[in-house]
């Protein structure tokens, strides 16, 4: 079954458009990741997904419905869960705060004690404030997050990003796990080639605001890949 | 009964009948970043509610239900077709909400005239041996427990942590499944309602008129500009720091100085503030 079918996208801020042309199809239980430069419009494909910018142009479908239009919370309501880029954290609320918001008080007891079982060493967090978190710890609440809430599919905005080797472990490991027991589709967007080719199955190139390069299973064309992002 | 004492009586009963006009107009600025002109608009629709209550010989205490359940349908409606259209504009939002302020007013007038009320204090004797408004005192204990019921709302329920989430970063909080929407109605409807609680409060220390609500709105807006937006203990501090050299000012001069007064004092704390910044 596919969980994302986007065809000819259009999208960008204001009267200028970032992203064009672009077609994909992410099958449930497929680990996709986006590589690319920086400015390539990695984010704002996600970012339009999710709805925080408008498409101008195209479909997205997502288990066979169009999402194209609704609001963020209406697609996160519909079983998409997102982890942006930016220090996408709450600085002033604490981590247990932070993981929270969207959560009645029950189903936030479950989900935070399944996904904090990924992130252990985010328990002895969960009383400071978010904003005093380090960048890798940070990452970690932001993944941690997107891992609660029953999502059949999650997207993650360079999750790797600045974050210590044993970190980008223990992120992997739980991307892994979850994707194995819950046949979670999950999309990456990455510069980290090394994570990338370790967890994802496929992949696709973005330059200039379209895809140019896509691969699958073995076919990790690294010669390709590297004309497209340093490796 | 000493001066003194009834000099920090007079400052604690301003500062809690400040804090509490300018409680629903600082979550409604701090959260959805409108300007609500018209919130002392909603307090003077308050004050009718209790004048309206007394005139027809019902309980007066009737008017802390009736006035915050009023004016809760009027929030609903202004944030329906108004409020709505105008989230994080502040100029659109001045503008809009004083035309609303000026429709309210004209409204009343119809309705009411122009001529001063008075509303009896619903209690009015002294408690012990202490010479003071036992009515005072009774809104100082209510600013008290208002404050303590928000402050546990703000950090002890989702409620709070979805309200100071929006206030942080609405767009993250969407991402995550927070109806924003929904969110800013429901604190415009609760804004709306303490706005008109404030007004049936005060309503039987002061005179009930079609303008009333200029002047508290004003003192308000210079509390929450002192003491930070989204803040509610820096709101306590600005109305203490504001309403406290107002009553102080007021007492040993007389109320034109003491509004003079309030203004430097807010101009001062608000330069003190940007210098920290």
């Amino acid at each position: 079954m596919t969980s994302l079918e986007i065809k000819n996208l259009h999208s960008g801020y204001n009267d200028t458009i970032i992203i064009r042309e672009i077609n994909l199809a992410v099958e449930q239980g497929e680990i996709l990741c986006i590589l690319g430069r920086n400015g390539m419009g990695k984010s704002t494909l996600l970012k339009t997904v999710m709805g925080v910018i408008r498409a101008k142009e195209g479909e997205i479908n997502y288990r066979g419905i169009s999402i194209k239009g609704l609001q963020p919370f209406e697609i996160a309501r519909r079983g998409i869960g997102y982890a942006p880029q930016e220090a996408a954290i709450f600085a002033n609320l604490t981590v247990r705060e932070n993981l929270a918001i969207g959560f009645p008080q029950k189903t936030f007891t479950r989900e935070a004690k399944k996904a904090l079982g990924y992130f252990p060493h985010l328990k002895e967090r969960l009383s400071q404030k978010a904003g005093t978190l380090s960048g890798g710890e940070t990452k970690m609440l932001i993944a941690c997050r997107a891992l609660m809430g029953n999502h059949d599919l999650i997207l993650f905005d360079e999750v790797t990003e600045g974050v210590q080797p044993s970190i980008v472990s223990d992120i992997q490991e739980a991307l892994y796990n979850v994707n194995k027991k819950n046949n979670t589709t999950i999309i990456i967007v990455e510069q980290n080639v090394t994570f990338a080719k370790e967890i994802a199955q496929n992949y696709v190139i973005m330059s200039q605001g379209s895809i140019v390069e896509k691969g699958s299973g073995k076919e990790w064309d690294m010669d390709r890949i590297e004309k497209y992002i340093v490796i | 009964m000493s001066i003194t004492l009834l000099l920090i009586l007079d400052i604690i009963s301003t500062v809690s009948i400040l804090f509490i006009i300018a409680t629903g107009l600082a979550i409604i600025f701090g959260l959805m970043g409108v300007v609500n002109l018209a919130h002392g608009h909603f307090v003077m629709l308050g004050a009718y509610t209790a004048l309206l209550i007394v005139q027809n010989n019902l309980n007066p205490w009737l008017a802390l239900i009736a006035a915050p359940l009023i004016l809760a349908v009027v929030g609903l409606f202004v944030e329906r077709f108004l409020i709505r259209m105008l989230y994080g504009k502040i100029m659109e939002s001045i503008l809009a909400t004083w035309g609303l302020g000026i429709v309210i007013t004209q409204i009343v007038e119809l309705i009411f005239g122009k001529d001063f009320k008075q509303v009896p204090i619903p209690i009015d004797t002294t408690l012990l041996n202490i010479d003071y408004s036992f009515y005072r005192l009774l809104i100082i204990a209510f600013a008290i427990v208002l404050l303590i019921v928000l402050a546990l709302i703000e950090r002890r329920t989702n409620l709070g942590i979805t309200v100071r989430a929006v206030i942080a970063n609405h767009t993250l909080a969407s991402t995550l499944g927070v109806n924003i929407g929904r969110v800013y109605q429901m604190t415009f409807i609760a804004g709306s309602a303490l706005a008109g609680l404030a007004g049936a409060i005060i309503a039987p220390l002061v005179t009930v008129y079609s303008n009333m609500g200029i002047g508290y709105v004003v003192n308000a807006f210079l509390a929450i500009l002192v003491g930070g937006a989204g803040s509610l203990f820096g709101l306590v501090g600005g109305s203490t720091l504001l309403a406290g050299s107002d009553s102080i000012v007021s007492f040993w001069a007389d109320k034109v100085w003491g509004s003079i007064f309030l203004i430097l004092v807010a101009m001062v704390a608000m330069k003190i503030k940007q210098l920290r910044d």
